[in-house]
């Protein structure tokens, strides 16, 4: 995330919208913002009515990845801020999708596991080709 | 979810409580990147 901020002014000029998705309370993703990622607009899926309807796996196997055990701990050493889930779903994965101005479907990037992003290099090349 | 497809159409509701739907964003004339987030734990 902290790569797509740091890019915004490339996602503007290229007339994208970033639009970030999440199923986490308001209180809970207030203070993400607040910790994180500000300028992006989050919209807020509480029964991840969208995560279903853009077909986004639950795996607690790919979620809880060894990848992912292994960022944590990462985080933990650095002392890095983690956010209580509230209880939340934590084998919900995410995923990127690019949709062009007519509505289609232009990257579809499912996460494999809940370390897993496309490269903003990638995702930048898609819109640029649009 | 197949690529050129038709990507499905939504409305959520945003963190200071207005309503944004894919369609309206479209109508804006822009691309749009959505990220779905995991968990924020």
């Amino acid at each position: 995330m902290a790569q797509l901020c740091a890019r915004q002014d490339e996602f503007n000029s290229a007339h994208t919208r970033v639009v970030i998705v999440s199923f986490g309370t308001l209180p809970a993703v207030q203070k993400w913002l607040q910790e994180t990622c500000s300028p992006f607009e989050v919209l807020l899926d509480r029964e991840r009515e969208v995560y279903r309807a853009y077909q986004l796996e639950r795996s607690l196997w790919r979620a809880w990845h060894p990848r992912a055990l292994w960022l944590y701990f990462n985080r933990w050493i650095k002392r890095e801020t983690f956010y209580d889930a509230h209880g939340d779903d934590t084998s919900q994965l995410g995923g990127d999708f690019i949709i062009d101005r007519q509505g289609v479907l232009r990257l579809v990037y499912p996460s494999r596991d809940s370390t897993d992003r496309p490269p903003v290099d990638d995702l930048l090349a898609v819109i640029q080709s649009l | 979810m197949k690529l050129n497809s038709k990507a499905p159409e939504f409305t959520l509701t945003n963190s200071e409580g207005r309503s944004v739907s894919l369609s309206g964003i479209m109508a804006e004339g822009q691309h749009v990147l959505l990220v779905f987030l995991r968990h924020l734990g």
